[in-house]
């Protein structure tokens, strides 16, 4: 039924105008309605409600596939509008090619190249246009189908006739396509002839009926089986049947410790392929899985090369433990611990900027899949650890074949992603006066500096950070070989090196990686390893903090020069104002690097007893050492290291181990040749162990050796030092059953215990398990015939996780040297109790329902799945405020409270349009996660607590609320003039209540503003996440495009507290400058300017909250294949140029809305403390394959 | 490599190892593997004093004299100073959270080593033992004793908080706080020694000091305006104080120093703490560890002593005024006269400042009242101060003796002559007229006691047992009217902290409120 009327729509689509598709599509419907009804009513009743919801989105495919049939034409009948003047024969030819689908053919030295052609035709056909070229050129034509062949004349004097000829050899060709499973006609199959775009479509009994060329190939298509070529031969009927295309439902997932096919996976489980990730041009993975991944929000913490991220799946369960997902990287679990991977830290006064990226070490281009375990039937197996998600990460292998080499190469340059609009430095002369002005202070006195400074010109600040284009380059190569030996030894090796200067003058990050995969087969036995060794090295700059050289930019007078009369740089601004950080100072004094080596891998040997049971051991590790040097000179200022005792120097190393033993035994095997059943049990023990120490010293008699010379300090009392030592072990057992009953029943079970050396007696062992139920819907016999579907699972999972992540001896008191006391003169060292320990802590446990839905049509080219789950996280691991009776300083860790994540997922996927030449995909996915404090020590006391230990009371924690929404004050306007100050009943007791300031919303309304009156000013967890991916290929280019973004968050700016306030001694922002209250701007948007005009006592209020909801056009890329065979020795070459974050639409004032200065930590998320901008990058590279 | 191979061993073996899940302590002390030995456990106790002197380092100061009637501040009036000095006082004064969270991270080191020895999980000599755990118990009822003066009600902790549970705990009443500061004392007096041999022991809880203590718990108990006690509280008080006095069981002969000066003089800051006029002190050194920030906030905003200039506290005027002309007090008390040195285009001109009741601002003496000089240290380089703290002195156990006495029935020769002892010091005459009644007694002790230990902390205490004549001289303070001012009214630098509303001193407001914190988080005290 629905055919048809397709072809109607395509129709309109093509371009044939509304009122033809409207006529055409009543008389399909007539006919359908006369002839076809008994089959309509059939199909409508076979079809189930959601087999109709199939067929639209079918419907939509088909609409995009149609191709407008066409048979072979003569040229007297294919009319032409054409305009030649001066044209070669040549030149006729090719634009008749190109007008026409006719092909010429004919030997160069025949054409007779000075002959010039004029013609003009509107409605003329093909053959009079040859008829005159050949009356002058001497040559004739002759048509054979799409052919013209062009011969000479052969006897020029002859005045031999000069004559086209046309032949057209066709053949109607009729026939019926059936489907393999049922027999049945297929409709809708594309039946196109090979090499043209005469074609057509079967209609609703699998019919069709198409003229063809002689010796024609015909190419069937339909969406959901394979497509099958066939030559016609002498045939004039030729009846198909065609297979359903299953192929994708085989695919291996993998799975924790093995893998599954896809059609039996019952968990919720994404995954993202090698070519995504070596998409956008990137120092991490996780940067590549951004926004491909629904239920998975990845947020930067650092832009900076090698810079933090941040990863939460299915929203934060955790309080104050870890948040982060665990990583398996070939078997190796690994929790991503950004603060442990750049050592160092705030003593000794220095600033060390925001935290690097613990898996920047890995090399993007090594890597296979990532695989996401989102519900508890995936992640239970993973038990103690596995309650944040699990991130699988498989590297590449070598395959069976010829050795295959690559190399990959791509260069970049970046700029900034944005730049604010500051003032200038006459503005800010002008924003300077009216705050003094307004509060009634001498500006006169200062009249002559602002002068002088004006006359220097000032300095851009914000210009000064930024590297030009071509300083700020990002370059990639990659070497690698795979393939496989004669005598089975499969490989890959590879060796990279990546190269990103930051878009901050004095920032990088470098990669140098090999890797060593082997594996090797003989009788039952199997080994191999992954291996893979890296150094990075990345020159970091002090961002994230109000000293940070970003926020610093906020702090600097634009009139002030870069150096003063002296040649120093200024502490003191206008009006004599302290300026905490200059940027350019701590740009040209900052040293600040960090090398990190890394062995991570593992070796395994497998042994197969007999066909089905195999027993594998492998052994992994990883083993980082990390030293970080930081030297700032004298110049850099009173809070870094311009004091009494100049220059600033720290030097920290460290180093982890972690070394785990995974021992499984596998065992699979079919009963009654139906049913499918699958045992593993495994055995795991790990180790981490790590150390680290820190000396930081100051005073040194020059700062030309930095950092190398630490022990010529002279610090008043020595250097300081600190030093750890840490160790935790984990030791499990692990089993999971799978059974498929007919292919259509799956049922999973995982169960896992999970001893730890972090909790003690009883508390020790955590057991996690899991419940999955499958139901293939799509074999059910009333889903028959339904050829369209290759895949309708409905999923169901129930488990409990659990997270284990808190620092060690959090089960004991712990007890603390202190700086001691003093008896009679006589200093004595003191000891202090300092924690409460809790001996009966045990594991966070998180429980999760999920319920999801699977389905694949159209032979893989439709893919569609939804998860809902609902999480619930309690005996959280909660650093607790206990009473001060108690007599501790310290917050002990309970397990207290309970968090609750509820959401969907979405992801919707497809060839949209396949073609010969022109293919078209797409896939988008979309999440929503909504986050709730269940319960918290049932007062929502703990929030702002928790929260100030980074001096930052903005984050709250509640009951009721979603973890670490903002809390604060609601400005309410402005007061426009006096009567309106003095007619607000409400009392001010914290803000200047007078005409051009802000009114403060009185939330308890009791007419006086107070602590009473913070309320929730916003909510860093965004609404939904969402991504979009499409590509385009046309011939052998591609286009690809990916769209990803949030929606619906807030964001604390807390820059903004300056370059929105009313201070002269700040920076501020053009707008803000533009739209300020003054006696003739009344209606403004921001209050006047003005001196000392206090902070609302320490608390945030809305002015610094934004929202940070953006869209951004994360990469798109443009490449071109070569074509095969182009060159002799290359099997592939492909090139391409790539854009990353061009274009980004937000409201978003700071430098990115993609901002997390906390990164890991969980309550204070969407917290932008001056972070590093984000980068542009334009990018050009090649694979090359040989 | 050869590690790592070693490691991959060690796990496989490890594994198999039944211990392989237990946590080690490393570069971490834990209950598990501290303390081991008697020098270890003695940090623990040493910890106490250091929480101890935290807690005194400079809220104290301000929570037990800015109430009273003889001190004020510069502050305005919604500081928290001010508001503790106009008597505007709820648990939104932060003082009020910080003082009672130091001071209980005091008493919570103090159980710790109490538990340790009482566990014997320590192998010490146990005579060792009992004298630690006494300090520790000493050092305890001392915070006891300033959290019921301060609070009243509040939690009672005496063993060590272990579970989520433990911290629950609820408010005790005065009374039963009274017991266990008493018994505390009572157990700790006959473990402790007279005195200590050697400098690095100097400042350690004496026996002397568990008496002196004990005897002025008892009166302030038997004079608790809550009306807890009974009369039998000033017999014990008397029994104790005497015991100070007569240095019974061979018990230290303390003695009044010859000269006030001694004990306050600038130049004696020093010399002072070996006085043997002084029973209780907290050991202060300007040291990184161990200093006291009261310099700062005492010292004149115009003096050049060094360190910070804050000025936070004043003398009320009448107070300063009670004094006779002729008491050696008055000059050692007070900082009346200020030496400054200042640059003027003729050069450094020495300026002195004289306070002058009549005229505050008339010589550029930029406060309305004289400021203090207890506790001022002429040497500091910063904020802090290394002159001790002096809890109990001779002459406080004289005059609490004479207060116990009277207490129990009126003047007696006996006590008349303990005052007279502590004016003669201060080259005064015997009282005249000589006390005849209770109550005229009462008072001239009252007095006594506030011209003596002026600034020692006293203010708010002794106002809790006097309280009639406490409450009549704080709601009369504001009224007194300041002399016009003269002089550039730039310069003013008078105090603002002049209460909005008259001042009502009740016995149940003498205290100030549980903090606002601790009701949040504690589920055991109702809002």
């Amino acid at each position: 039924m629905y055919y048809p009327i397709i072809e109607c729509l395509s129709g309109f689509v093509w371009g044939n105008g509304i009122l033809v598709s409207i006529k055409c599509l009543i008389n399909k419907l007539y006919k359908i309605m006369k002839k076809q009804l008994t089959n309509v009513l059939i199909m409508v009743s076979k079809f189930t409600l959601f087999g109709i919801i199939v067929q639209m989105l079918c419907l939509q495919l088909v609409l995009a596939v149609e191709i407008n049939a066409q048979q072979v034409k003569s040229i007297k009948e294919t009319s032409l509008k054409i305009d030649l003047y001066e044209a070669t024969i040549q030149e006729v030819f090719d634009q008749i090619e190109s007008a026409t689908n006719f092909n010429f053919n004919y030997h160069k030295a025949d054409l007779n190249h000075n002959l010039k052609i004029n013609y003009k035709s509107k409605k003329k056909t093909v053959a009079d246009l040859l008829l005159h070229i050949s009356r002058q050129s001497g040559l004739k034509f002759k048509q054979v189908n799409n052919i013209i062949n062009v011969n000479m004349i052969s006897d020029l004097n002859s005045k031999e006739t000069i004559e086209l000829e046309v032949i057209i050899q066709t053949r109607t060709v009729t026939g019926k396509v059936t489907s393999f499973e049922d027999d049945e006609g297929i409709p809708g199959v594309n039946v196109v002839e090979k090499g043209t775009s005469n074609g057509t479509v079967t209609n609703i009994n699998g019919n069709y009926s198409l003229e063809v060329s002689e010796g024609a190939t015909l190419v069937f298509s339909s969406v959901g089986y394979t497509t099958e070529e066939v030559n016609i031969g002498n045939r004039s009927t030729v009846d198909l049947v065609m297979n359903q295309d299953i192929q994708q439902l085989q695919e291996l997932v993998v799975v924790g410790y093995g893998t599954q096919k896809r059609k039996d996976v019952t968990g919720a489980i994404s995954s993202v392929s090698a070519k995504e990730i070596e998409s956008v041009p990137s120092n991490t993975f996780e940067q590549a899985i951004q926004g491909r991944l629904p239920g998975v929000q990845v947020t930067q913490s650092n832009p900076a090369p090698g810079g933090g991220l941040s990863i939460r799946i299915r929203g934060n369960n955790s309080i104050t433990g870890n948040s982060e997902p665990l990583f398996v990287i070939d078997g190796v679990p690994i929790i991503s611990n950004n603060a442990a991977a750049t050592p160092g830290g705030a003593g000794g006064g220095g600033f060390n900027g925001a935290n690097q990226n613990a898996l920047a070490t890995l090399n993007p281009g090594d890597i296979a899949s990532i695989e996401v375990l989102k519900d508890a039937s995936a992640t239970a197996i993973y038990g103690s650890r596995g309650a944040n998600g699990v991130v699988i990460i498989t590297t590449k292998s070598g395959e069976a074949g010829k050795p295959q080499l690559n190399f990959d190469a791509y260069f970049g340059v970046q700029t900034p992603n944005k730049k604010l609009d500051l003032l200038g430095p006459e503005n800010f002369a002008t924003k300077f006066r009216e705050a003094y002005e307004n509060a009634e202070l001498p500006v006169a006195e200062t009249e002559n500096r602002i002068q002088e400074l004006l006359n220097t010109g000032g300095f851009d600040y914000q210009e000064d950070l930024f590297a030009s284009p071509m300083e700020a380059s990002i370059q990639n190569y990659q070497l690698s070989a795979s393939g496989a030996s004669a005598d089975g030894i499969n490989y890959f090796v590879s060796a990279a090196y990546f190269s990103q200067d930051g878009v901050i003058k004095e920032t990088g990050f470098d990669r140098y990686s090999v890797r060593l995969n082997l594996d090797k087969s003989f009788n039952n036995f199997r080994f191999g390893t992954n291996l893979t060794f890296s150094r990075t090295d990345s020159r970091i700059m002090p961002t994230d903090g109000i000293q940070g050289i970003v926020s610093a930019v906020a702090d600097m007078d634009p009139v002030l020069p870069l150096r003063d009369e002296n040649g120093d740089f200024y502490y003191e601004g206008l009006g004599n104002f302290e300026i905490n950080s200059n940027p350019a100072a701590l740009l040209r004094g900052t040293t600040n690097n960090l090398a990190t080596n890394r062995l991570l891998g593992s070796i395994f040997a497998e042994y197969e007893f007999f066909e089905g049971l195999t027993f594998r051991s492998t052994l992994g590790a990883d083993l980082a050492n990390r030293s970080r040097t930081i030297y700032y000179d004298r110049t850099t200022g009173p809070r870094f290291g311009g004091t009494d005792e100049p220059g600033l120097a720290q030097q920290a190393r460290n180093n982890s181990n972690q070394v785990v033993s995974t021992n499984t035994l596998n065992y699979q095997t079919r009963i009654a040749d139906r049913d499918e059943l699958s045992l593993t049990g495994v055995f795991e023990a790990q180790l981490l162990e790590g150390d680290g120490f820190s000396v930081v010293n100051r005073g040194f008699p020059s700062d030309v050796l930095g950092a190398d010379v630490i022990g010529s300090g002279q610090r008043d009392g020595g250097p300081a030092v600190g030093y750890g030592r840490g160790k935790s072990q984990l030791v499990s057992w692990v089993g999971r059953a799978f059974y498929s009953f007919n292919d259509r029943y799956l049922i999973t079970a995982t169960f896992r215990a999970d001893g730890s050396s972090k909790f003690r007696g009883d508390n020790k062992w955590g057991y996690f398990p899991s419940l999955a139920l499958g139901w293939r819907l799509s074999e059910e016999s009333f889903f028959a015939g339904i050829e369209q579907i290759d895949e309708l699972k409905l999923r169901a999972s129930y488990g409990i996780t659990g997270n284990q992540e808190i620092p060690a001896l959090r089960t004991v008191q712990n007890l603390q040297p202190q700086s001691g006391t003093i008896f009679g003169g006589v200093r004595i060292p003191t000891v202090s109790v300092a924690s409460l320990g809790n001996p009966y802590l045990k594991w966070e446990t998180t429980e999760q329902i999920n319920v999801g839905l699977s389905s694949s049509f159209f032979a893989n080219r439709l893919n569609f799945t939804f998860d809902y789950y609902v999480k619930n996280t309690t005996d959280l691991l909660l650093d607790v405020n206990i009473p001060f009776s108690a007599g501790f300083d310290d917050r002990p860790t309970f397990n207290f409270g309970e968090v609750k994540n509820t959401g969907f997922e979405v992801a919707l996927g497809g060839e949209i349009i396949q073609s010969a030449d022109f293919s078209w995909t797409a896939d988008v996915n979309f999440s929503r996660n909504v986050n709730e404090v269940v319960n918290i020590f049932g007062e929502n006391v703990l929030g702002r607590d928790i929260a100030s230990d980074n001096n930052l009371p903005g984050n709250y924690v509640a009951e009721g609320l979603p973890v670490g929404v903002f809390y604060g004050y609601q400005t309410d306007g402005i007061y426009n003039d006096q009567a309106e100050v003095d007619n607000d009943p409400v009392t001010n007791e914290i803000y200047l209540q007078e005409v051009g300031e802000y009114k403060i919303a009185d939330i308890s309304n009791d007419n006086v503003i107070n602590a009473e009156d913070r309320t929730v000013i916003g909510d860093p967890n965004p609404d939904f996440i969402y991504g979009l991916n499409t590509s385009l290929t046309y011939k052998n280019f591609n286009l690809d495009l990916f769209f990803q973004g949030t929606q619906g968050n807030e964001i604390l700016w807390n820059d903004a507290r300056k370059l929105y306030g009313p201070w002269p001694e700040f920076n501020g922002l053009q707008a803000r400058f533009d739209d300020r209250w003054t006696p003739q701007n009344t209606d403004a948007a921001y209050p006047k300017y003005n001196v000392g005009a206090t902070e609302l006592q320490g608390f945030y209020d809305d002015r610094i909250i934004f929202d940070g909801s953006y869209f951004r056009l994360r990469n798109v890329t443009l490449g071109y294949n070569l074509p095969a065979q182009t060159v002799n020795f290359l099997s592939n070459l492909r090139i391409y140029a790539s854009a990353t974050n061009i274009f980004t639409l937000t409201d978003y004032p700071g430098y990115n809305p993609d901002v997390n200065s906390f990164g890991q930590n969980a309550i204070n998320s969407g917290i932008d403390l001056g972070a590093y901008p984000l980068s542009k990058t334009y990018t050009i590279g090649f694979n090359a394959s040989f | 490599m050869k590690n790592i191979f070693l490691i991959f061993i060690i796990v496989l073996v490890a594994t198999a190892c039944s211990n392989f899940l237990e946590e080690e302590a490393i570069s971490t002390y834990t209950t598990d593997n501290f303390p081991t030995n008697v020098q270890e456990a003695e940090a623990l106790l040493n910890q106490v004093y250091s929480d101890t002197r935290e807690a005194y380092a400079d809220r104290w100061l301000f929570l037990a004299t800015l109430p009273s009637e003889m001190v004020t501040t510069r502050r305005d009036g919604s500081d928290r100073r001010a508001r503790l000095d106009n008597w505007e006082i709820d648990n939104t004064v932060d003082y009020i959270e910080d003082y009672w969270e130091d001071t209980y991270v005091s008493i919570g080191q103090a159980n710790a080593v109490i538990n340790f020895f009482k566990t014997g999980d320590v192998q010490v000599d146990e005579a060792i033992a009992q004298r630690l755990t006494a300090e520790a118990k000493v050092l305890r009822a001392n915070a006891y004793f300033n959290i019921v003066t301060f609070y009243g009600e509040a939690p009672l902790n005496l063993k060590p908080i272990e579970t989520l549970e433990d911290t629950e705990t609820p408010l005790s009443s005065i009374g039963e706080i009274y017991d266990a500061i008493i018994q505390d004392l009572l157990d700790a007096e006959p473990d402790l020694p007279h005195e200590y041999m050697g400098d690095a022991n100097k400042g350690r809880m004496t026996r002397g000091a568990a008496r002196a203590l004990l005897g002025k718990v008892y009166l302030q108990k038997g004079a608790d305006p809550a009306e807890v006690g009974s009369p039998q509280d000033f017999v014990e008080a008397e029994k104790w104080l005497r015991e100070v006095v007569n240095a019974e069981d061979g018990g230290k002969n303390y003695i009044l120093e010859d000269e006030f000066e001694n004990l306050f003089g600038l130049q004696n800051l020093e010399s002072a703490k070996d006085s043997d006029e002084i029973i209780m002190q907290l050991w202060i050194d300007a040291d990184d560890c161990c200093d006291l920030r009261f310099h700062a906030h005492m010292v004149n905003r115009d003096s050049d002593f060094g360190g910070g200039q804050w000025g936070n506290f004043a003398a009320e005027v009448p107070f300063y005024l009670s004094y006779e002309d002729d008491d050696d007090r008055l000059q050692v008390t007070f900082l009346d006269s200020i030496y400054v040195e200042r640059e003027t285009d003729e050069g450094v001109v020495v300026d002195t400042f004289i306070y002058n009741p009549d005229n505050p601002l008339g010589d550029g003496y930029q406060h309305d009242g004289p400021t203090f000089q207890k506790y001022v240290d002429i040497n500091s380089p910063d904020n802090s101060t290394s002159a001790n703290v002096f809890l109990i002195r001779y002459a406080d156990v004289l005059l609490s003796l004479a207060e116990a006495i009277n207490r129990q029935g009126g003047p007696t020769a006996e006590a008349i002559d303990l005052v007279n002892q502590v004016r003669n010091r201060a080259d005064l005459a015997d009282m005249d007229p000589e006390p005849t009644t209770q109550a005229e007694f009462t008072e001239d002790i009252f007095n006594e006691r506030r011209w003596e230990l002026a600034f020692e902390g006293h203010g708010l205490r002794d106002g809790h047992r006097f309280f009639d004549l406490f409450e009549q001289r704080v709601e009369a303070h504001p009224n007194y009217e300041l002399p016009p001012l003269i002089g550039d009214p730039d310069e003013q630098r008078v105090f603002d902290a002049v209460p909005e509303v008259p001042i009502d001193v009740t016995k149940e407001n003498i205290r100030f409120p549980v903090p606002q914190r601790e009701i949040d988080t504690n589920p055991a005290i109702d809002g």
